[in-house]
């Protein structure tokens, strides 16, 4: 019993540790199209908190992880359709902020896509629509400055077949596929 | 002096000479805008019962749509992302995908021709027990990991070990020619369809005429406007959708026969791997490879088979029927897609239009091609339907999941049996929610009524199958059978509140209720009425009624917003859980064409048979099989007048197989009648009923047993077999050229028989016939009418493009003689030798013949090219009775090409 309590004295110390600093680790997450290399995710790293980087590839400042394919993402794959779709309406952010770790090892694991309001994968709606960027912002508690990136989860095919997580500017919150709001008839009438 | 004159004389006569030689030149009628030759297959022109026949044959020329409409978009995206020029761009971006989708095919087949690339098993079963079948059972259900590992390593340098070890199939090809020199001939022609035209004449007509022959001509003469070759990219205007046509050239029928349909799968399989792994597709999508990758290449590209034959082997199953009836979407009336099962609520299948309607046309441009100004037209048209009804069904099973999804998740049928008590409570002071509860208990009644057990059948099917499972879990959601035991607990508690709130007399003072508050699926079943598609029951939301399941984004102060609203409240929840089941079983209906696929789809637009075929809804000799049942019927009747069912009998000692007709065995006394039928009369009235196919000469088909002590043989009926005929004459039935000995003369029409019964019993206890003489009479009458129809008879005439428009040049014309020398097969010039060599010289020289002097029985012969000025010698042998040798292999070394001319093709 003792033994137990102790796991979780230390499993809490080690969760607020992990999360403060996942607050104050600054790192910057950029995706670009290189013809030469495809998607390209550019991470960069405070010089003064550089462990996302460090981890991710050695270096302290910045860190270029190759996206890979996007299986059928160009066309009607019904993942990419429901997402662009119903991006704030089934598909959204739950608020839960997550440790930078996940960021890390999914990088390190090379399973994911990424998807922003101007990509390639978002032939929904028009390019720079004002909507879709406001639905992408939605996904974060506050305001960004950056444009906030989703990563979605892909098989070994690398079909994208799950939501990981939202990146919104240096912080990580879980993403969701909602499942509504409800208040009994009894209250509305 | 001597000298002088021997020169003299000698300059002289070989002055003559070469003017004599350019005397004979006979220029062709049409000698100028020739266009080069064409890499197409003869057209294979077809009636209704042999094209239903040609669809278990395997095709040799395809159209390869691709929709690039995606590309573009995507392409566009790029280009605004990295501040390019994005109308330069994104049209560089579209051609090289096209350029790469249609070199890899070319290479694909090339490689598949040549034996280089293993040939892969279309039919998986046979792949059973081994590593590759669970690759692509594996790939079947979404997972191709292990199947394009395979596929990596079959296309790599490694494939020639794996075939020596025997893990991989010895490509068919390769074995089966591999003593055969033709094999080396086999090659792909591959053309930008600019417009449907002549060149894919056997598509609009079902026989060949003079016309048709001179429009075919034409067509080649004036190709350039109609075909461009696939690879000239820059010259493919239309940047949405493009058309090709793949011709596989010279290969053996005998080996197409059995390995077409792996080679068709294998082309498919390959390209779907190499154009988003392989090197050649890297270096072919220079620069845009790392975007062009992640298009999804199997939802843009169709396989359509140009003419009756087939890419896949057709079945009688839902995958086939569902994908052949991409056909409607070739309509060209703008409202017609809403019409179609597609978009309908309760989508009867596929199956029903096949029952309702099994004769229809075929070969008569039922593609519309002739409707449309250009093949872009037509493409953009089908793609515009094929989209729509494919985004349509998509939202359907989208939407359809997430409202499920949701209800499932905060309301238990406990909850939705409150939530409908507290609406009875509402409905009080509130008309709209008495007549929600009016529809749920209409809708509900006829969903889950035992008497209209098609639908509870249509939901037991859903709940059974599989088939939506993944595409569920992709956006989130659960199993659909876990959905459908959700409706199932809900419908109880529904109709237990139906039945409850009738016996406490709720309707009893109900006013009218609008009809059009039920939902579309309730009013297609119940008015038998296709009705648009609607998303959302729509409800007029209100002070007192207020969503109780909404999406989380909905807010009050924001305004209401329908698509941010799940249900109203109950009676409406439970109706949107109805609606919901309804779509996803309409979407499973039509999974097979329109949902994601990891396979390139091959429908057959042009051959409605193909599906009849494999339904057995339709048979070549069905019109046959039909009179033969009336026939039968005929003599049942006559049976039930108490009498033997048929008055013919023959008595001889006749073979199975053995080639007689009717006429001689009653000649030879062969043929005996009933002792109570008047033989002469019933003889001349036999002879008046079958007519021509009296005299014909039939293969015996003895039937039944010869268990009969007395060998006597009834007569069961005529029938008649395929006809592959090569001349443009009707069915010949009445003649003793039939039987010519000469094989190349012989109608092969008449491949007949007469089937005979054996009669058990003896002539004794044959009883009296009366009345039933004339029922069979007339059902004698009606088979001969059945089996002279033009169109159940299977017929087929083959027409080489390239020999028609060459002898269209020569002459200016194809009259009657030349078209039955084209349909044999055969050129139509002056002569065999010239027939070879106007098709064989554009395999080594450059340019097409202005004009030619074949000598018909000994020399060389002499030819105008429009590439050059002088004439180029080919030389040619002749056997003793002075007939041309050179009939179809005509070599490089045959050709003297003057100097001069620099016409010789580079390899």
């Amino acid at each position: 019993m003792e033994v137990k309590m102790i796991r979780v004295v230390y499993f809490l110390i080690f969760s607020f540790l992990f999360r403060t600093q996942s607050v104050y680790a600054n790192f910057n997450v950029e995706t670009s199209w290189n013809l030469t290399n495809g998607k390209v995710i550019t991470l960069t790293c405070d010089e003064e908190s550089p462990r996302v980087c460090l981890s991710v590839c050695d270096s302290e400042t910045m860190c270029e992880v190759p996206e890979g394919l996007c299986y059928n993402c160009i066309g009607n794959e019904l993942f990419i359709v429901n997402f662009y779709k119903n991006l704030g309406l089934t598909v959204n952010g739950s608020g839960v902020n997550l440790h930078s770790s996940v960021l890390e090892d999914t990088l390190l694991v090379g399973n994911f896509v990424t998807l922003k309001a101007n990509s390639v994968y978002n032939i929904i709606s028009d390019y720079d629509s004002k909507s879709m960027k406001r639905k992408f912002q939605n996904l974060c508690p506050e305001l960004t400055i950056k444009d906030p990136v989703v990563f979605a989860k892909v098989n070994r095919d690398r079909k994208p077949v799950g939501l990981l997580f939202v990146i919104c500017d240096s912080e990580v919150f879980e993403m969701t596929y909602d499942y509504s709001s409800y208040s009994t008839s009894s209250n509305l009438y | 002096m001597t000298i002088k004159t021997l020169i003299s004389v000698f300059f002289l006569t070989f002055t003559m000479s070469s003017c004599l030689f350019a005397q004979e030149l006979e220029y062709w009628k049409n000698s100028e805008n020739i266009q080069s030759k064409l890499k197409l297959n003869p057209l294979r022109f077809t009636n209704r019962a042999q094209c239903a026949l040609d669809s278990k044959k395997a095709a040799t020329s395809v159209f390869v749509m691709i929709d690039s409409i995606s590309t573009g978009k995507a392409i566009y995206r790029f280009s605004k992302m990295s501040d390019g020029d994005t109308t330069s761009e994104t049209k560089l971006g579209i051609e090289k995908y096209r350029y790469t989708v249609t070199e890899l095919i070319k290479h694909i087949t090339k490689q598949l021709l040549s034996g280089e690339l293993p040939m892969l098993k279309a039919d998986l079963s046979k792949y059973e027990g081994t590593e590759v079948f669970n690759y692509f059972d594996d790939c079947n259900k979404g997972n191709c990991y292990e199947l394009n590992a395979h596929l990596k390593k079959l296309w790599s340098t490694e494939k020639q070990s794996l075939i020596s070890s025997n893990i991989v199939q010895k490509n068919d090809f390769l074995s089966l020619n591999h003593d055969d020199i033709k094999h080396n001939d086999a090659n792909v022609g591959c053309y930008f369809v600019k417009k449907f035209s002549a060149l894919q004449g056997h598509l609009q007509s079902t026989s060949p005429n003079v016309k048709t022959a001179a429009s075919i001509a034409e067509a080649v003469g004036t190709s350039s406007d109609l075909v461009s070759d696939c690879s000239d990219i820059h010259n493919q205007e239309n940047l949405k959708v493009a058309n090709y046509q793949f011709d596989i050239l010279n290969v053996l029928e005998r080996d197409w026969k059995y390995s077409g349909f792996d080679f068709w799968s294998s082309v498919k399989t390959y390209l779907t791997w190499a154009f988003r792994h392989s090197t050649e597709a890297k270096s072919l999508a220079f620069p845009y490879h790392s975007i062009l990758q992640n298009v999804a290449l199997e939802e843009n590209i169709l396989f359509i088979p140009n003419g009756c034959k087939n890419i896949v082997e057709p079945k009688c199953d839902a995958k086939t029927l569902n994908l052949n009836s991409m056909r409607q979407f070739t309509q060209l009336n703008e409202q017609e897609i809403f019409r179609t099962d597609f978009s309908a609520q309760i989508p009867d299948g596929v199956e029903q239009d096949l029952l309702n309607q099994p004769i229809v046309d075929v070969n008569t441009d039922i593609l519309n091609f002739n409707r449309t100004q250009s093949a872009n037209q037509w493409s953009a048209n089908f793609r515009d339907k094929f989209t729509k009804s494919r985004g349509l069904l998509k939202l359907k099973f989208i939407n359809s999941i997430n409202k499920l999804k949701a209800i499932k998740t905060h309301l238990t049928p406990k909850r939705i049996l409150d939530e409908l008590y507290s609406s009875m409570t509402l409905s009080k002071t509130n008309e709209t929610v008495k007549a929600e509860i009016y529809y749920l208990c209409s809708e509900y009644k006829v969903a889950t009524d035992e008497t209209l057990s098609f639908l509870k059948d249509e939901v037991d099917l859903l709940a059974q199958t599989s088939l939506l499972d993944d595409y569920s879990k992709t956006i989130g959601g659960e199993k659909i059978e876990s959905y459908v035991s959700y409706f199932r607990e809900v419908s109880d508690v529904v109709g237990k509140f139906c039945d409850d709130i009738t016996v406490d007399n709720y309707w009893h003072n109900m006013k009218d209720v609008d009809r059009e508050g039920f939902t579309s699926w309730y009013k297609e079943v119940t008015l038998d009425k296709k009705q648009p598609f609607k998303t959302n029951i729509i409800r007029k939301l209100s002070k007192e009624v207020k969503p109780i399941l909404t999406y989380s984004s909905f807010s009050e102060t924001k305004g209401l917003k329908q698509k941010e609203i799940i249900c109203v409240e109950g009676a409406n929840c439970s109706r949107v859980i109805l609606e919901s089941i309804f779509d996803l079983h309409s979407s499973m209906r039509y999974a097979d064409s329109l949902l994601p696929t990891s396979e390139i789809q091959s429908p057959n637009l042009a051959n409605p048979y193909s599906e009849r075929m494999s339904c057995k809804v339709y048979d070549p000799f069905r019109k046959k099989r039909r009179v033969i049942f009336q026939f039968f019927y005929d003599i049942a009747r006559a049976a039930t007048f108490g009498v033997l069912p048929s008055p013919v009998y023959i008595s001889t000692e006749v073979k199975d197989k053995q080639v007689v007709s009717m006429k001689t065995l009653m000649e030879d006394g062969k043929i005996s009648f009933d002792p109570q039928v008047d033989g002469y009369k019933f003889k001349h009235s036999l002879v008046a009923d079958l007519g021509g196919l009296f005299g014909i000469p039939c293969a015996i088909a003895i039937s039944g047993t010869s268990v009969n002590p007395v060998r006597y043989y009834r007569f069961n009926g005529v029938s008649v077999g395929t006809c592959s005929e090569t001349r443009i004459n009707n069915l010949v039935v009445n003649s003793s050229t039939d039987m010519s000995d000469y094989s190349y003369d012989r109608s092969k029409c008449v491949a007949c028989a007469i089937n005979l019964e054996t009669v058990i019993g003896a002539a004794g206890s044959i009883n009296p016939i009366t009345r039933s003489a004339y029922i069979l009479a007339r059902g004698a009458w009606n088979l001969f009418k059945g089996l002279r129809d033009p169109f159940d008879i299977p017929r087929r005439w083959t027409l080489n493009v390239n020999d028609t428009y060459d002898t269209y040049r020569k002459y200016g014309h194809v009259n009657k003689h030349c078209l039955r020398q084209l349909l044999k097969g055969k050129a139509c010039l002056s002569n065999k030798c010239e027939g070879a060599v106007a098709r064989n010289i554009s395999l080594f020289l450059n340019g097409e013949i202005e004009a030619s002097s074949i000598p018909k029985k000994r020399g060389n012969g002499f030819v105008k090219l429009s590439t050059c000025d002088r004439e180029v010698e080919v030389k040619l042998s002749y056997n003793r009775n002075r007939i041309c040798q050179n009939t179809s292999k005509i070599t490089k070394e045959d050709f003297i090409v003057p100097s001069e001319c620099k016409i010789w093709k580079s390899k």
